[in-house]
C-alpha cells in the first residue's frame, strides 16, 4: 500500500528566494551593460540594459507567481531493495485559476531541527542509505491541475529510510531567481536487503537435499496417483469408491489419490558465526538512517542479502521456505510458500537490528536445517548430513555476476532504457 | 531531445544573426561572407548527420589565430578598437560553434553575441540594424527559456546520476507536462516578452543620460569610416565629393516665420568646411593653420547661444538639424542664412571660427547629434561686424581675443586672397579679364566697391554656368598643368569642385577675395516626414566672396539644372516606400537612437503634465457630477415623503441586486462543487435535485475545517480523507460512491439510496461531532 500524506493542511511550507550564480552573472552581465551605456551614452544601450532589468524583474514575478500556491505530496512505495532504482513519486498541484507552473524541480532534502524544521532539535543529517537526493522534474503544470513526477531513488542498503522535507522550486523563465518552498513531509520506507541472483543450480542442490523427500512429497487427498485405500466416509465423492473392494469386502472403500507437495528448505541465517566487533550504539541504531554501517559488518549484510535473495528465489521457484535467524533477536518463520510469507521474512530481515547481535546466543533448533547461512568461518548451528552451508566469503559461487557491480533487474531495466535512447539517437 | 534540439538550434540561429547584424552595421560584406559562411558551415560540421565537433587542439590553435588577428588589427591597421574588438569576438563565437560545447560554452557563446550586438549598436543608427536588433531580442528571449529548460534538466540529470552507481547511466528525466503546454508556453513567453519589453522602455525613457560620449576617440576612431561624402579638404585631382552612395546623412527641417518650408522645390546649400588655402603642388584646398589657430571654444548656455542680439524680433529661418554620426566634426549651417542663434541640447560647447563662421564640435559623436539654427531672413547693414559682438570675453576658454588681435590684423590681409603659381595667376587674370569684358562689365577692375564685388561675382558665375559642362567624370591628371587651369581654358568640363574652384581661382586672380565651401545641396523632400533628406550624394562645393560691407556672399558657379538632375532622387513607382522607409528610419534616428536628456525630460515634463491634466478633468467631472447630483431634488421638487420612499424603493433594489449576485455566485459554486457545469439546463437542473445531499455532505465537512479544492475530483477527496481517518471519514467515501453512481452511472435516488444516503450522513455526523 503506498503510504501518503492525506492532506494538504497536514503540510507545512516555507518558502525562499535564492540568487544563484545564474542570477549573479545576469546583475554582472547588466551592470556591464549599464556601464558600457553611460560611458558611450548610446541610447540603444541604454534600451539594452532596460531589456536586462525588464527580464531581471520579470523573472523575479513569474517565477514568484509560479510557486504561489503551489503543493507537493510524497507518494512512496511500499518498499525499496537496496542496490536498485526506486521511483518515488511528488503528486503536484497547481491550484491557480490562470497562472501554470513552468520547469518546477522537486528534490528531497534533510536538515537542522526537529525533524530539520525548527532551528533546535534534534539533528537529522541526510541519510547515508542514498548517495545523494533523488530530484524530479516537471517541465509544465497548468492552471488548477495536478500532475505525478518522478525522481529515482538509489538506496545503497536495507533497513529504514527516512524522509523529512520535499523542497520544490522554480528559476522560470531566465534562472535568475529561484523561488523556493520547503514542505515538511515525515515520512519512511522500508528497504529490503540487496537481492542477488542466485545460481540457479543452487537452488537445485538446496532442494534435492531436503530431508522430507525428493523434489515432491506425496500425500494423500489430491487428483494425482493412486496413494491407498480407506474405509468410506460420507463426503467422499462416488467416483473414488472402489467397487471390487467393496463388494469383496463388503463395506464401502475408498481410494485415496496423491497430492503433490513442494519441496521445503528450512533456512538458518547464522549471525553467532560472526567473528568480527559491532558497535553497539543502543536501541534502534541499525534502524536510523543516518549512519553507515561499519566495515566490520558488511559479511553480515552479505549473509542477509543471500537469505533474501534464497527466499525470493524460493518464492519464485513455488519452494516452500522457513527461516530462523541465529544471534539477532528475530521471529522464527515455519515453513510456507506464499506472497505475504515471503514479505514478511523480507520485511523481518531488512528491519534486523545488529546492535542486538550476540553471538553467543547459539538457538537449539528442533528441526534439521537445509540451509544454514554463515556469516563467519564457525557454525555453532547443529546441522545435518544434508545440511548445506553456504559461507558468505565463498558467495560467488552462488551468486551469477549479470555485470561487474550491478546485479540486479532493475539496473537491467534502467540500462536498457539509456541503450533503447541511445539507439534513437543514432537513427536520428 | 526536442527540447535540446531546438535550443541548439535557436543558439545557432542568434548567432548567425549577431553576426549578420555586426556586418551590417559596420558595412562589411567581406566579414559577413567569412564570417556568415563559416557559422553556417559549423552547423554540418558539427551538427550534421556524421558531425562531431573539432579536436581541442584545433580550437586552441584557432584561438590562437584570433588573437594574432587582433593584434594585426590594432597595431598595424590602425583599426578602431572597438570594432577590432567585435572582429574578434566574432572569430571566438565560430571557434566555440566548432568546439564541444555543454551548458557552459553555450553560455560564452551567448554572452559573446550579447557584446558584438553592444558593439553594433555603438557604431550605428540605422533602422536596419534596430529591426535586427528586436528580432534578435525576440530570439534571445526565447533561447534564454529554452536555455533555462536545459540547464534545469541537465541540473535533475545530474544530481539523479550522482545518486546511483557511475557503471549506471540514466535517461534524461522525462519532460512531464499537462494539457495545454504548448499554448501555455507560447503565451507565457509572449507575455515575459511584453513584460520585459515595457519595462525596458520605461527603463530607457526614465534612465538619467551622462550627457555625452566618454568615449576616446581611439576607441571608435573612423567608426562611420567616409560615411559622408563631404570632406574637409578637397583634392583636386581625386573622385568628386558627391560620387558617394544615397546614404541620409542629415534630415533638416525647415520654418519659415513658423510656417513649414515643404517641397522639392527649395533647394538649399548647407555649409560645412570654408577651403582658403589652395596648394599648387598638392593640388589640394585645405583651411590654412592661421584660420585654424582663431578657433575659440565657446560654452553653450543652457538656453541656446545667441550669436546677434537684438535681431529676434526679425523674420527668421529656422532649421532643425539631425545629423548622424560620421567621422568629421562639422556642423552644417544653411549657407544664404547665417545664423544669429545656436541650440542643441546634446552639447554642452562648441568650437567656433568668426572669420570663417565654421562650427564644429570639440569632440567627434556618435550616433546622431541634433541642433537648431536661427537665421534672418534679411540681414541689417553692418551684420558682419555685429556678428560677433555679443560673444563676451569670459566666453572664450582659449587665449584673449585682445592678445591676438595684432596678430590677427596682419593675417586677414592675406586671408583668401592671392594664388600660389604666379605665373598661373598672370594667366588667369587676363582669361578672367577677357570674360569679364565679354560678359559686359566696364569698368575698372581695382578698388572695386560692394556693388562692383557683387556684379564681378555675378557675372564670372553665370559665364562659368552658361559656358561650361557638368560632368562627374574626374579630368585625367597632367603632371605640367594645373587642374585649374585646364578646366578653365581648355577641358571646360568638370565637378563641382571644380567649378567653385574656378570661381576661386578666377576672383583672386582679379584682387577679389574667395574662398571654397564645402558641404551639401539639399532639395529632396521627404512628403511623408515634411522634411529635407541630405544624402552622402548630395556633397557639394561652391564659393564665397567677399564683399565689402556685406561681407562673405555664397556663389554657386556650378550649372544648377545639371546638379539638381544629379541629385534628384529616382522617380519610380517604389518612391513612395522609400520616402516611408527613410521616414520610419528618420523616426528611429530621432525618437530612439537621438533620445537624449533633453528629450527625456521634455518626455517627462509632457507625461507630468498628461496625468495633472487627467487628474484635473477627472476632479471636475466628479464636481460636476456631485452638483448634478445636489440639483436633482430641485429639479424634481420632491418633499420629504418621497425621499422616504425613493430610500426604501432604492434599498430595495440594491438588496435584491446583491441578493441575485449572491444567488447567482452560489449557483456556480453548486454546479462546481456537483460538477455539472458542462450538462444541458434540463439534465443540471434534474441532478442538482438528486444531489443536493453531497452539498449538505460538503457543507457539514467545511463546518469542521475540511474544504475540498476545486481542483480536486470527489473522488480524490475522500480517499484523502479516509487515508487521514479511515474510521472517522468511512462514510464520506460511502456517500462519495453514490453520488458516483448518481452523477455519472445514471442512477435514480430511490428509497434504499435514500435510506443509505441518510444513514451514512448521521454516522458522518457523529463521526465529526467526535473530537
Amino acid at each position: 500500500m503506498p503510504s501518503a500524506v492525506a492532506s494538504n493542511q497536514m503540510l507545512r511550507s516555507r518558502t525562499r528566494v535564492h540568487f544563484g550564480p545564474g542570477g549573479t552573472m545576469f546583475v554582472v552581465v547588466a551592470i556591464l551593460f549599464l556601464g558600457v551605456a553611460y560611458y558611450s551614452d548610446a541610447p540603444l544601450l541604454y534600451g539594452g540594459f532596460g531589456l536586462l532589468v525588464g527580464a531581471l524583474l520579470v523573472s523575479t514575478f513569474v517565477s514568484w507567481q509560479t510557486m504561489r500556491g503551489i503543493t507537493v505530496i510524497r507518494v512512496l512505495p511500499s518498499h525499496g531493495v537496496a542496490d536498485e532504482s526506486t521511483a518515488i513519486r511528488y503528486q503536484i498541484t497547481n491550484p491557480k485559476r490562470w497562472m501554470p507552473a513552468f520547469s518546477l524541480v522537486i528534490r528531497e532534502t534533510w536538515g537542522k531541527g526537529n525533524h530539520g524544521w525548527k532551528k533546535t532539535g534534534p539533528l537529522v543529517d541526510e541519510p547515508a542509505q542514498l548517495k545523494g537526493r533523488p530530484h524530479g522534474w516537471v517541465l509544465h503544470l497548468g492552471p488548477n491541475q495536478h500532475v505525478q513526477a518522478e525522481a529515482p531513488c538509489w538506496p545503497l542498503r536495507r533497513g529504514r529510510l527516512h524522509f523529512e522535507k520535499i523542497q520544490i522550486y522554480s528559476a522560470y523563465p531566465f534562472g535568475v531567481v529561484r523561488w523556493l518552498r520547503e514542505f515538511e513531509q515525515p515520512q519512511s520506507m522500508l528497504i529490503y536487503p540487496k537481492l542477488l541472483r542466485i545460481n540457479r543450480r543452487m537452488l537445485y542442490h538446496l532442494s534435492n537435499a531436503d530431508p522430507h523427500g525428493r523434489k515432491k512429497l506425496q500425500r494423500a487427498g489430491g487428483q494425482e496417483e493412486f496413494f491407498g485405500l480407506r474405509e468410506y466416509r460420507a463426503g467422499d465423492s462416488l467416483k473414488m469408491i472402489d467397487w471390487k473392494r467393496s463388494a469383496r469386502t463388503t463395506k464401502l472403500v475408498s481410494r485415496e489419490m496423491t497430492q503433490p507437495s513442494p519441496p521445503k528448505i528450512t533456512l538458518v541465517l547464522d549471525l553467532t558465526s560472526f567473528e568480527g566487533s559491532v558497535v553497539k550504539r543502543g536501541f534502534g541504531f541499525w534502524q536510523s538512517s543516518t549512519h553507515a554501517p561499519s566495515p566490520d559488518t558488511q559479511l553480515i549484510e552479505q549473509a542477509i542479502s543471500l537469505a533474501a535473495s534464497l527466499v525470493c528465489d524460493a518464492y519464485l521457484h513455488g519452494y516452500q521456505i522457513g527461516v530462523t535467524v541465529a544471534g539477532v533477536p528475530c521471529v522464527p518463520f515455519g515453513v510456507h510458500h506464499s506472497l505475504p510469507h515471503r514479505t514478511r521474512i523480507l520485511e523481518a530481515l531488512a528491519q534486523l537490528d545488529l546492535s542486538f547481535l550476540d553471538t553467543e546466543a547459539v538457538p537449539t533448533l528442533n528441526f534439521i536445517p537445509s540451509v544454514v547461512i554463515q556469516a563467519g568461518p564457525q557454525s555453532a548451528i547443529v546441522s545435518g548430513p544434508t545440511t548445506q552451508v553456504l559461507r558468505v566469503d565463498e558467495m560467488t559461487q552462488y551468486v551469477e555476476q549479470f555485470k561487474e557491480g550491478v546485479n540486479n533487474a532493475l539496473s537491467r531495466r534502467v540500462m536498457a532504457a539509456s541503450h533503447r535512447e541511445e539507439f534513437q539517437k543514432e537513427k536520428v | 531531445m526536442g527540447l535540446i534540439f531546438l535550443f541548439r538550434r535557436m543558439v545557432f540561429a542568434q548567432v548567425l544573426l549577431g553576426i549578420v547584424a555586426f556586418c551590417m552595421a559596420e558595412s562589411n560584406p567581406g566579414l559577413l561572407l567569412v564570417a556568415g559562411s563559416l557559422g553556417a558551415l559549423s552547423w554540418y560540421v558539427v551538427e550534421g548527420p556524421t558531425g562531431k565537433p573539432l579536436p581541442q587542439w584545433m580550437i586552441i590553435l584557432g584561438a590562437m589565430i584570433a588573437v594574432a588577428g587582433l593584434g594585426f588589427e590594432l597595431a598595424w591597421q590602425k583599426g578602431q578598437v572597438i570594432v577590432v574588438m567585435c572582429h574578434f569576438t566574432i572569430w571566438l563565437q565560430i571557434l566555440l560553434l566548432y568546439a564541444k560545447k555543454d551548458n557552459r560554452e553555450y553560455g560564452e557563446i551567448l554572452v559573446l553575441s550579447l557584446m558584438i550586438m553592444t558593439g553594433a549598436s555603438v557604431i550605428t543608427v540605422s533602422m536596419v540594424f534596430g529591426i535586427l536588433l528586436i528580432v534578435y531580442c525576440v530570439m534571445a528571449l526565447f533561447t534564454l527559456i529554452l536555455f533555462h529548460l536545459k540547464a534545469t534538466s541537465d541540473q535533475v540529470l545530474e544530481a539523479n546520476q550522482k545518486a546511483v552507481p557511475a557503471e549506471v547511466p540514466l535517461p534524461r528525466p522525462k519532460a512531464v507536462v499537462c494539457r495545454g503546454h504548448r499554448w501555455h508556453f507560447r503565451l507565457f513567453a509572449l507575455v515575459i516578452g511584453i513584460g520585459c519589453a515595457w519595462i525596458g522602455a520605461v527603463v530607457f525613457m526614465v534612465m538619467p543620460r551622462s550627457g555625452e560620449s566618454r568615449m576616446h576617440p581611439t576607441l571608435g576612431a573612423g567608426l562611420a569610416g567616409s560615411q559622408s561624402g563631404f570632406n574637409s579638404k578637397i583634392t583636386l585631382d581625386g573622385k568628386p565629393i558627391n560620387d558617394g552612395p544615397r546614404t541620409p546623412v542629415m534630415y533638416v527641417k525647415l520654418e519659415e516665420n513658423g510656417v513649414a518650408v515643404q517641397g522639392s522645390d527649395h533647394a538649399f546649400l548647407l555649409r560645412g568646411a570654408a577651403l582658403d588655402r589652395y596648394s599648387s603642388s598638392s593640388r589640394t584646398w585645405t583651411r590654412s593653420g592661421s584660420i585654424s589657430r582663431g578657433d575659440v571654444i565657446i560654452k553653450l548656455p543652457p538656453g541656446g547661444l545667441e550669436l546677434l542680439a537684438g535681431q529676434q524680433t526679425m523674420p527668421v529661418l529656422e532649421a532643425n538639424i539631425a545629423i548622424r554620426g560620421s567621422d568629421h566634426q562639422h556642423l552644417f549651417t544653411l549657407a544664404q542664412y547665417p545664423p544669429i542663434f545656436f541650440q542643441s541640447d546634446q552639447l554642452t560647447k562648441v568650437v567656433f571660427n568668426k572669420r570663417d563662421f565654421q562650427i564644429r564640435v570639440s569632440s567627434k559623436f556618435y550616433g546622431t547629434l541634433n541642433y537648431s539654427l536661427r537665421s534672418p531672413l534679411a540681414f541689417p547693414v553692418g551684420f558682419e561686424e555685429a556678428y560677433m559682438a555679443d560673444l563676451s570675453e569670459s566666453a572664450y576658454l582659449t587665449r584673449s581675443q585682445e592678445q591676438r588681435r595684432p596678430r590677427a590684423r596682419k593675417m586677414v590681409k592675406s586671408y583668401a586672397a592671392g594664388w600660389p603659381d604666379k605665373h598661373q595667376r598672370a594667366i588667369l587674370s587676363k582669361h578672367t579679364r577677357r570674360v569679364l569684358r565679354t560678359q559686359g562689365f566696364k569698368g575698372p577692375l581695382k578698388d572695386l566697391t560692394a556693388d562692383q564685388t557683387l556684379e564681378v561675382a555675378q557675372l564670372l558665375s553665370k559665364y562659368l554656368r552658361d559656358n561650361f559642362r557638368y560632368d562627374l567624370e574626374s579630368p585625367s591628371n597632367s603632371a605640367n598643368r594645373q587642374p585649374i587651369s585646364k578646366f578653365l581654358l581648355s577641358t571646360k568640363s568638370g565637378h563641382c569642385e571644380l567649378f567653385a574652384s574656378g570661381l576661386a581661382a578666377m576672383a583672386r586672380s582679379i584682387g577679389i577675395r574667395a574662398r571654397l565651401i564645402t558641404g551639401y545641396r539639399a532639395g529632396e523632400y521627404n512628403r511623408i516626414g515634411g522634411y529635407y533628406v541630405v544624402r552622402q550624394s548630395n556633397a557639394h562645393a561652391w564659393t564665397e566672396i567677399y564683399c565689402p560691407g556685406r561681407g562673405w556672399l555664397p556663389f554657386d558657379a556650378t550649372p544648377p539644372d545639371a546638379v539638381a538632375r544629379e541629385h534628384a532622387a529616382p522617380d519610380s513607382w517604389l518612391s513612395g516606400m522609400r520616402e516611408l522607409y527613410e521616414h520610419m528610419e528618420f523616426l528611429w534616428v530621432s525618437k530612439v537612437v537621438s533620445f537624449d536628456a533633453k528629450k527625456q525630460e521634455e518626455m517627462l515634463k509632457e507625461t507630468t503634465h498628461s496625468l495633472q491634466a487627467a487628474t484635473r478633468t477627472g476632479v471636475s467631472r466628479i464636481d460636476k457630477i456631485v452638483k448634478w447630483l445636489k440639483g436633482i431634488p430641485k429639479m424634481l421638487m420632491l418633499d420629504q415623503l418621497s425621499y422616504v420612499m425613493m430610500g426604501t424603493i432604492g434599498f430595495f433594489i440594491i438588496v435584491g441586486l446583491s441578493s441575485l449576485t449572491h444567488s447567482l455566485i452560489m449557483r456556480k459554486r453548486r454546479l462546481t462543487a456537483l460538477q455539472l457545469q458542462r450538462l444541458s439546463r434540463k439534465e443540471r437542473k434534474a441532478l442538482a435535485k438528486r444531489l443536493k445531499w453531497y452539498l449538505t455532505m460538503l457543507d457539514m465537512l467545511e463546518r469542521h475545517g475540511y474544504i475540498r479544492p476545486l481542483w480536486q475530483s470527489p473522488l480524490d477527496f475522500s480517499r484523502e480523507l479516509a487515508a487521514a481517518n479511515p474510521m472517522r471519514f468511512n462514510p464520506v467515501v460511502v456517500l462519495t460512491e453514490v453520488f458516483y453512481e448518481i452523477r455519472f452511472g445514471q442512477r435514480l435516488l430511490n428509497e434504499a439510496r435514500n435510506t443509505r444516503i441518510k444513514s451514512q450522513m448521521q454516522r458522518l455526523e457523529a463521526a465529526l461531532a467526535r473530537k
